[in-house]
């Protein structure tokens, strides 16, 4: 009895303290990122365009670089998601065929993002010949988080009970109907939250990017498909290469913050949505 | 010999007085993953009428009225042999319109499913797809088939509410005016008061009663004395075959067959 008890206890202590760990690492995370980042905030250094290789001045660019490759992402993933989760729930019925569709999709989530960023370097920029170009950078990162779109809409859209398909098809819907009117309400709540985690993801990405959308300095707001823009992720990349810089250190630490509190943006707001439609 | 010939000529008159069967059930054979559920199954459903479906569970009742929409067609590993006619055309036909086939034959399932909007909007929910309506002609169609569903007094003041608002028997209750709205010829109802407590039973099964005059009728139910309070023909079935069938008077007082007997004194089967 006294040593079912100790085993108990002795469990409950363990998960406990795992638990602890896991949210220490993310304190530790989070108050380091901000404790140094917080000396470089300013109004300035949001505003403001990047001057000397980033040791000094704002990184205005490298936000709205980042923001701008981020919505184009969303726009172009979501629908592609979208359709290929409905496709995979109502209509791959042959276990063969589902089998193979699940392979790709987790395959194409394994795949490295240097991976992707090389594709880019040889598909887009050099052989189609588009240049560094900010909107090849929102092609290849809607790519990669596709995967994570897909699974979460598909979830969302499997998930809804058989008897609603079989309701609707028994009122003389037609499949298009039931999909619009039945499922896809369900599913995209589903889709949104993958598209909310995928987005805080390749908010933060570098690799994919570096090669083929990304310039590190004398970069504005672009004004066609074709340009490159600075980015958050490569900004810090360059800045941590000046290390030996106090000025650049500091805002590095900086920018590390403000992409940071995009992502836990972006992961809050998406948790909003979903707690709103599970409401309606 | 004049015998068997005296008995067709009954048969026949029968039928002529009766009129053609809305459903025709001819020779069907469903097999599911190769497995044989219904076994050459013969059914005539005469228009205005009950016919009740009883049956042990397992019995390939619902595989049967599934098979009646061909809401069967997405099971996986369904396959068929033999014909259904609706009013003299086969169900099967290819390019028949399946979606307008549904309109002309509503389901009921075992277990309410509401969508997650308004009352009002349920009702509507399948019939204005189907039918550009003005919102006169909506709030019509509510009223009229909430009426015939015996929900409009309990729900008329709080039509906006939503459908999930509602108790297990008012949703079932809610889903027959929702099939009522599409105003189809045949209702296949699938067991739809097993989950429901016997008050709410009762009202169905009175409401049944009432429809009959508009609506032909398929009931499937696992509970007997349901069967014998509404049903004007009753078909028997155990293990994918129908044992017996006959009017509800000839099943439940004459019945030719030993299992027939068995199952209605027992509730048991030993087939």
């Amino acid at each position: 009895m006294n040593s079912r008890k100790t085993i108990n206890s002795i469990f409950k202590n363990a998960v406990r303290l795992s638990f602890i760990f896991c949210a220490g690492i993310l304190v530790f995370l989070f108050g380091t990122i901000i404790w140094k980042g917080s000396a470089a905030i300013s109004l300035d250094f949001l505003t403001k365009p990047t001057e000397n290789f980033g040791a000094a001045g704002g990184i205005v660019h490298q936000i709205t670089g980042s923001l701008l490759m981020i919505l184009t992402t969303a726009i172009i993933s979501f629908p592609i998601a979208l359709g290929t989760a409905i496709y995979r729930s109502e209509y791959l019925k042959n276990p063969r065929s589902q089998n193979m569709a699940d392979t790709l999709i987790f395959s194409l989530n394994g795949i490295p993002s240097i991976i992707f960023g090389i594709f880019g370097l040889i598909f887009f920029v050099n052989i189609l010949g588009t240049g560094v170009s900010w909107f090849v950078g929102s092609i290849i990162l809607a790519m990669m988080i596709l995967p994570t779109l897909v699974l979460s809409a598909y979830q969302s859209v499997n998930s809804v009970p058989s008897i609603y398909r079989e309701s609707a098809l028994a009122l003389g819907m037609t499949k298009w109907k039931v999909i619009s009117t039945v499922l896809l309400p369900k599913g995209i709540n589903g889709a949104i939250t993958g598209l909310l985690i995928g987005i805080a993801r390749a908010i933060g990405e570098t690799a994919p990017i570096m090669f083929i959308a990304t310039a590190f300095s004398g970069v504005q707001f672009p004004t066609t498909l074709l340009q490159p823009v600075s980015a958050l992720p490569t900004h810090i990349l360059s800045l941590a290469q000046q290390a030996t810089n106090p000025a650049a250190l500091q805002n590095a630490w900086g920018t590390s913050m403000v992409l940071v509190i995009l992502v836990v943006l972006f992961s809050t707001s998406g948790l909003l949505v979903r707690l709103r439609f599970q409401k309606k | 010999m004049i015998q068997e010939v005296n008995s067709e000529l009954k048969d026949s008159s029968v039928v002529t007085k009766l009129e053609a069967p809305v459903l025709n059930v001819s020779g069907l054979d469903v097999f599911i993953n190769k497995t044989n559920i219904l076994k050459d199954i013969n059914l005539q459903v005469p228009r205005n009428q009950i016919t009740c479906i009883i049956g042990p569970s397992g019995s390939g009742k619902s595989t049967l009225i599934r098979s009646i929409n061909r809401i069967n067609d997405d099971v996986l590993g369904y396959e068929k042999q033999g014909d259904i006619h609706f009013q003299n055309a086969s169900i099967f036909k290819k390019n028949i319109d399946v979606a307008s086939l549904r309109k002309n034959i509503g389901m009921v399932f075992q277990k309410p499913c509401v969508f997650p909007k308004s009352i009002a909007e349920n009702v509507l929910f399948g019939i204005q797809h189907s039918k550009k309506l003005s919102k006169i002609e909506k709030a019509e169609i509510v009223e009229k088939q909430l009426k015939a569903a015996a929900l409009w007094d309990e729900v008329s003041q709080r039509l906006d509410q939503r459908g999930s608002s509602l108790s297990i028997g008012q949703q079932q209750r809610l889903c027959i005016s929702r099939t009522l709205a599409m105003e189809p010829q045949v209702i296949l109802l699938d067991e739809p008061t097993s989950s429901l407590d016997p008050v709410s039973s009762r009202a169905i099964e009175k409401m049944m009663l009432d429809l009959k005059e508009q609506y032909t009728i398929v009931f499937v139910t696992h509970n007997i004395q349901q069967a014998k309070r509404i049903a004007d023909r009753v078909v028997f079935m155990c293990e994918g075959e129908i044992i017996e069938q006959g009017t509800t008077n000839e099943i439940f007082t004459k019945s030719k067959h030993p299992k027939t007997r068995s199952y209605l004194v027992d509730e048991y089967c030993d087939c």
